[in-house]
């Protein structure tokens, strides 16, 4: 496709603004990894099956491979490079699934680990039926979920025990640099 | 023991959960250009005609290319482990004159990037005829079916007969005899990464490949051979990988047109596989016709058991005839068979080819054996159980030797393991005994409830060999391990690292493995068949103590000691009764590169390195197994079944696995849980389906179900331990058992739950649609005599 037919577009990701140009085609997911260079958004499927390019986008989890860029204009979107702290501390989350093995090839990890930031905000205290269908979005090939399911139940516990608990864990509060 | 046996953290998981993997499409190329594919849309098909000149005029394409425009390159495929009996057939690079299956690749276009380089495949002008398509093996061996290959002349790519004792005469001399067939429906592997390559040439014709597979050395060489190269021209190296599980363990045409497509253009190309393609074109496996039988005493004792099947092959055979032979050997398991037939016939068909995939042909032979073992029960009025019992393999039966060979041309015997042992423990996990009771208690509220068990052995460890080199960084004192074998998520950088960590005597922090890189290890073989432990496990353990006698001996020097009075211990060399005379290894390693001419003398004066030394703490170790592995195991499930809908939901899974000696058993209880996971998928859920013309009906994933977290119940692990005798860590692999026994056991399961509407399953996978279509010839009826 030619250059003629691009868009502009401003997006907030993990706390910074970028500016820039994609053709009205091109998928956020691409958009994220191949525009912004942030390649911990991965694609699986192109279908919206699989969740591997589960991203946060106003505060809502979306398939970014059935979202365009320039869909994404003017919104904030939260990628697995935004999730731990800037300081490196890692999200709890992050911590759960180590600890728990709830990974394996890692693929699929960083769409788990948006999809099941998001769920435990609308149920910060789920039982482990509820982590199951809260997650059921995602496929994972290697770890039979059983880990996962410990990690995020893992993570609910360590967020209700604390403070930060309280504040919107799935929104950026500080500016994260851009690629890796 | 410091660090094996233990359940160490991943060293792995950092960057993963934080979006700092490298998996191959993350890997940045400057200038890179994109390759897309133009499949086959015709499971059998002459080509008429192939323009590309409009696809070639658009913009931003750099290059187009079919058959006709790959010169020299226009040669078959080279084929993984040939076998005499074998007609191999191969694929060119791209079909030549006619397409064999859906997704062959037919043409490529090279442009500035993925989205231009599809566009541009629309615009390649193409006319085909169709051919009559072979669906199944079957019709493929009928006198008049149209041959899929000219040059081999029938629809059979081989016919090969393993066999042990006299079945004919144990058969004609039984009290019982029972038969049955079985269908083993296809599956695709469906790692989460697609594949993908990326090849950055230099000015000199050199290439660095980027490549998403288990094989690193084994892909260069089949890739420098082909495109006339020397090794020492290509380093290859296999990034963080997304799954393998057998899909990425052979050469594709993709791996060949990548490279020579970067050669030819002088830039970097690249492509990576969206999941239609990987649904269509990544090979796939199971898919086995049996009609099989055994022969009992009226006690329940096998006498012998025989097997007729067809290996649906697809349209080529790109790793030999691996998938059915594994089948046929396995059919005995952890049995006493004392005679065995298994003829098994490997038929070419307009499919996907087929090649392994986790577990490699075992399910099916669990299958064919369990569910042999199940119809015998029912016909003897043995407990299910109990027939197990009275034929399983006992503790001082060992080492038994199965009369059988296994593909590498070794002996199957089986060495450790206490089979009836593992068996009961699963009884009792499952609470086997009381579930009669739970039975009838769901029964009284309407609901059907069913168990199912089987036993299973694991093959593994497999040669020819694995390498690895210790490293001591003469600066950091840290360790680098080197090996051939990358990991797909197994987690070696962990294991492996606490093999090294524990031989050495440095700390499990200090270690670093690289797996994956022909640049990091002159020789490797790769990740498959549960072999990484027993093959890798041993070169990493060899190749610390390579490392650990040179350290001593110098450490002898420099503390004037006896080596033989010296202990490593955290990096440290020293005495061991005066543990403060020491020297760190990082200083001998220094010594060893550099013994004068640093800051200070650190040999003793008058003393110095002997002649024959050589720089370094480094050494390599390859280690050639001198036996398989068999690990072994018990998976028992309770599933229920509803007859109105024929949905089948499973409430318990139980697993006792014995892997012999465990590295880390986190990892191992993972491995195992996800084993079973995708078992269940090959069992209940997943099939590649296809219509009368070959099409493809499940090239999505609105189609082909992948088990999600709902369908996956937390599994129970019991443990067992009998170290394997014949490799020095007591190793057997871990990587397969969780997936093998698990359609033998759900089918089992359900069986039992529709006892009183007599169904009987002879399919995997006996998904719900299925089941209802089997319910629905028994009316919804169930039988008075709850039979």
């Amino acid at each position: 496709m030619t250059q003629n037919n691009l868009n502009n577009i401003t997006v907030t990701v993990n706390g910074k603004e970028h500016s820039l140009s994609v053709e009205p085609r091109m998928l956020l997911s691409d958009v994220l990894r191949d525009e912004l260079g942030l390649t911990g958004t991965h694609v699986g499927c192109e279908h919206g099956i699989c969740g591997a390019c589960t991203v946060m986008m106003d505060e809502r989890p979306v398939r970014s491979c059935l979202v365009f860029g320039v869909q994404a204009n003017q919104a904030k979107i939260l990628t697995v490079e935004g999730l731990s702290n800037a300081d490196g501390t890692l999200h709890p989350l992050q911590e759960a699934f180590r600890e728990k093995h709830g990974l394996q090839c890692g693929f699929c990890t960083p769409g788990f680990l948006i999809s099941a930031c998001h769920f435990l905000e609308e149920n910060p205290h789920p039982s482990r039926e509820e982590i199951r269908e809260g997650i059921s979005g995602n496929l994972c090939r290697c770890t039979g979920y059983q880990n996962i399911v410990d990690a995020v139940e893992m993570a609910a516990e360590m967020l209700s025990k604390d403070k930060i608990s309280e504040t919107d864990q799935c929104t950026v509060q500080a500016e994260h640099p851009a690629g890796i | 023991m410091r660090y094996l046996g233990k359940a160490l953290p991943r060293k792995e998981d950092l960057r993963l959960i934080t979006g700092n993997g490298r998996y191959l499409a993350d890997i940045e190329s400057k200038n890179a250009l994109h390759m897309a594919v133009l499949r086959s849309p015709h499971a059998h098909a002459r080509i008429v005609k192939i323009d590309l000149t409009k696809a070639k005029q658009f913009p931003e394409v750099i290059a187009a290319v079919s058959f006709e425009q790959l010169g020299a390159m226009g040669k078959k495929l080279p084929m993984l482990v040939p076998h005499p009996a074998l007609r191999s057939e191969t694929p060119y690079p791209l079909a030549k004159d006619k397409v064999n299956y859906v997704g062959e690749p037919v043409a490529v276009v090279v442009a500035t990037s993925r989205y231009i380089a599809e566009d541009a495949l629309e615009l390649i002008d193409i006319e085909y005829d169709a051919l009559p398509v072979v669906g199944n093996p079957e019709d493929a061996l009928k006198a008049d079916a149209p041959l899929l290959h000219m040059e081999v002349g029938s629809n059979t790519a081989a016919m090969i007969i393993e066999k042990t004792g006299d079945a004919q005469s144990a058969f004609a001399n039984a009290d019982v005899v029972i038969r049955s067939k079985f269908r083993i429906g296809r599956c695709s592997v469906q790692p989460m990464e697609s594949r993908g390559v990326l090849a950055i040439p230099d000015t000199l014709g050199n290439l660095t490949i980027w490549d998403s597979t288990q094989s690193v050395h084994t892909i260069r060489r089949l890739i420098v051979g082909f495109l006339g190269l020397e090794e020492q021209q290509v380093r290859l190296i296999a990034p963080d990988v997304g799954g393998g599980f057998g899909a990425k363990n052979r050469l594709y045409p993709e791996e060949i047109l990548v490279p020579w497509l970067a050669l030819q253009l002088g830039r970097p190309v690249k492509w990576v596989g969206d999941r239609m393609e990987d649904l269509m074109a990544s090979y796939q496996e199971r898919d086995q016709w049996h009609e099989a039988e055994m022969a009992l005493t009226k006690d329940g004792k096998i006498l012998a058991v025989r097997d007729h099947f067809l290996a649906d092959n697809g349209a080529y055979t790109p790793f030999g005839i691996v998938v059915p032979y594994t089948t046929a050997i396995t059919i005995p398991g952890p049995y006493k068979v004392p005679n065995f037939y298994a003829q098994m016939t490997c038929v070419y068909t307009n499919k996907t080819p087929v090649a392994p995939y986790r577990g490699a042909g075992r399910p099916q032979g669990v299958f064919v054996i369990e569910r042999l073992l199940d119809l015998a029960a029912e016909q003897l009025g043995l407990d299910k159980a109990e027939i197990r019992l009275r034929n399983l393999i006992h503790t001082k039966e060992m080492p038994y030797d199965t009369g059988l060979f296994s593909r590498d041309g070794r002996k199957m015997i089986y060495h450790s393991g206490d089979y009836p042992q593992a068996f009961q423990q699963a009884l009792d996990m499952i609470d086997y005994n009381e579930f009669q009771k739970l039975k009838e208690d769901y029964r009284k509220e309407g609901r059907y409830l069913g168990i199912g068990l089987a036993n299973y052995i694991e093959m593994a460890g497999l040669g020819p060999f694995e390498g690895a080199k210790v490293k001591v960084d003469p600066v950091t004192g840290k360790v680098t391990v080197s090996t051939g074998a990358g990991s797909q998520g197994q987690g070696h950088e962990t294991t492996l690292a606490q093999v090294c960590a524990e031989r050495l005597g440095v700390s499990f922090d200090d270690v670093k493995v690289v797996g994956g890189d022909t640049g990091a290890i002159e020789y490797g073989v790769g990740t498959w068949a549960s072999r990484v432990a027993v093959a890798g496990g041993n070169a990493v353990s060899g190749a610390a103590l390579k490392v650990r006698d040179k350290a001593l001996k110098l450490g002898g020097l420099v503390l004037q000691a006896d080596p033989m009075d010296l202990d490593i211990v955290e990096g440290m060399i020293q005495v061991k009764n005066d543990p403060d005379r020491n020297v760190s290894l990082q200083k001998i390693a220094m010594i060893s590169v550099d013994p004068s001419r640093s800051t200070q003398r650190h040999l003793p004066e008058g003393s110095h390195l002997p002649d024959d030394f050589q720089p370094g703490l480094e050494e390599s170790f390859y280690y050639y197994p001198s036996a398989l592995t068999f690990a072994n195991g018990t998976h028992a499930a309770i599933v229920e079944v509803d007859p109105s809908t024929a949905a089948i939901k499973v409430h318990r899974y139980i697993v006792v696995d014995d892997c012999g000696k465990v590295l880390n058993p986190m990892i191992v209880k993972g491995q195992v849980i996800g084993g079973v996971a995708q078992g269940l998928g090959n069992a209940i859920y997943e099939e590649m389906i296809h219509d009368n013309n070959g099409q493809v009906l499940t090239a999505t994933y609105m189609d082909y179900m992948i088990p999600t977290s709902m369908e996956v119940p937390d599994i129970q692990l019991g443990h067992m331990e009998s170290p394997d005798p014949n490799n020095p860590e007591g190793v057997k692999g871990c990587g397969e058992g969780g997936v093998v026994p698990v359609p033998a056991v759900i089918n089992s399961a359900i069986d039992d739950a529709l006892s009183s509407f007599g169904i009987y399953t002879t399919e995997t996978p006996v998904s719900p649609f299925k089941l209802w279509k089997l319910l629905k010839k028994t009316k919804g009826e169930e039988k008075t005599d709850g039979n």
